[in-house]
C-alpha cells in the first residue's frame, strides 16, 4: 500500500498529495495493539447484589 | 520653513516640515501613484496587513493520505486554529497534531495531557511526548468534530489546547493541552494519526490563523 500526505499552502491554497519517503516510513512508531473496549458495567446490578448480601448478613 | 506648490487652478499645496528636532525623511514612491488620504474613505490595494485578521487556510477533505500539513503560516502569526469535522480514520488509532519550522515536523518534546470523558465513563488520561494527541478510540467508524488552538507563548514556545466530540453511537469528549519549545519559526501543522499509517477516510479540516 503507497502512503501518501496531503500538503496545503495557506497562502496559495495550492494543494498536492506527496509519497511518503523511505526515510518517512522507516520513521513511522512500531505498530501496537490498540485499546481493548471498555465493557459497560450494570451499577443497577451490583448495588442489588450488594444489598442481597448486606441484608443476608444483617440476617445472621 | 514649509514648501508651496502653486496649483494651476487657482490653489496650491504646502508642504510642512514637523516640529521636531530630528531629522526625518518623506519617501515618496518610484512609481505614478495617488498619495492616500485621510479625507475620505479609501481602499487599499497592493498591501498586506500582518496581523489584525484571522486568516482562513483552505478546507481539506480529508478523505485519503496518512497525514494532512498545512504549511506556508506567515511568520507573524500569533494564533493558529486547526478545525475538524467529521474526520474519521480507516483504522482505531488516535489523531495527532504535531507543529513545525521549515525543515520539518517535530516529533518530539510535544509536553502536556490528554483524556477522554464521556461513553463509557472518564478514562485514565496520558501524556504527550510525540504529538498533541486524542484519545485512542476503538472503533475504526468512529468521527471526530472540533477544533485545536495553538497561541504562542514567546520566542518559538507554543500551547496547545484542543477539545473533540468522538461520535460512534454516543458521545465521549476528549480534550488535550500542552506546549512544545519549536527549533524555529512556526510555519506548519500537520494532522495525523498515532500509528502513522491509519489514512483519513472522511471529514475536512482547515485551518484559521492570525496575528
Amino acid at each position: 500500500m503507497t502512503l501518501t500526505r496531503i500538503e496545503v499552502n495557506v497562502q496559495t491554497g495550492e494543494a498536492k498529495e506527496i509519497e511518503l519517503t523511505s526515510e518517512e516510513i522507516a520513521a513511522l512508531p512500531e505498530p501496537t495493539q490498540p485499546e481493548p473496549a471498555v465493557e459497560p458495567v450494570d451499577l443497577r446490578a451490583m448495588i442489588e447484589t450488594l444489598q442481597a448480601k448486606v441484608a443476608a448478613l444483617e440476617a445472621q | 520653513m514649509s514648501l508651496k506648490l502653486n496649483s494651476s487652478g487657482g490653489g496650491s499645496v504646502t508642504l510642512q516640515e514637523p516640529t521636531t528636532a530630528s531629522d526625518v525623511t518623506l519617501s515618496l514612491p518610484a512609481a505614478n501613484t495617488t498619495i492616500v488620504g485621510t479625507d475620505a474613505t479609501q481602499t487599499l490595494t497592493n498591501k498586506t496587513i500582518q496581523g489584525g485578521a484571522v486568516t482562513s487556510g483552505t478546507a481539506v477533505a480529508s478523505t485519503s493520505g496518512t497525514a494532512i500539513d498545512f504549511t506556508g503560516i506567515p511568520s507573524w502569526a500569533k494564533r493558529v486554529t486547526v478545525m475538524l469535522a467529521g474526520v474519521s480514520l480507516s483504522g482505531t488509532s488516535a489523531i495527532r497534531f504535531r507543529l513545525g519550522t521549515s525543515s520539518g515536523v517535530a516529533t518530539s518534546g510535544y509536553v502536556g495531557g490528554l483524556t477522554r470523558t464521556g461513553q463509557s465513563g472518564d478514562l485514565t488520561g496520558g501524556t504527550l511526548s510525540a504529538g498533541f494527541d486524542t484519545y485512542v478510540n476503538s472503533n475504526a467508524a468512529t468521527t471526530a468534530s472540533g477544533d485545536i488552538v495553538f497561541a504562542n507563548l514567546t520566542g518559538n514556545t507554543w500551547v496547545g489546547r484542543g477539545s473533540f466530540g468522538l461520535v460512534t453511537g454516543n458521545g465521549t469528549i476528549t480534550t488535550v493541552a500542552g506546549n512544545i519549545a519549536l527549533s524555529g519559526t512556526l510555519d506548519r501543522v500537520r494532522i495525523t494519526t498515532v500509528n502513522g499509517t491509519d489514512t483519513f477516510d472522511a471529514g475536512s479540516i482547515n485551518i484559521l490563523y492570525e496575528g
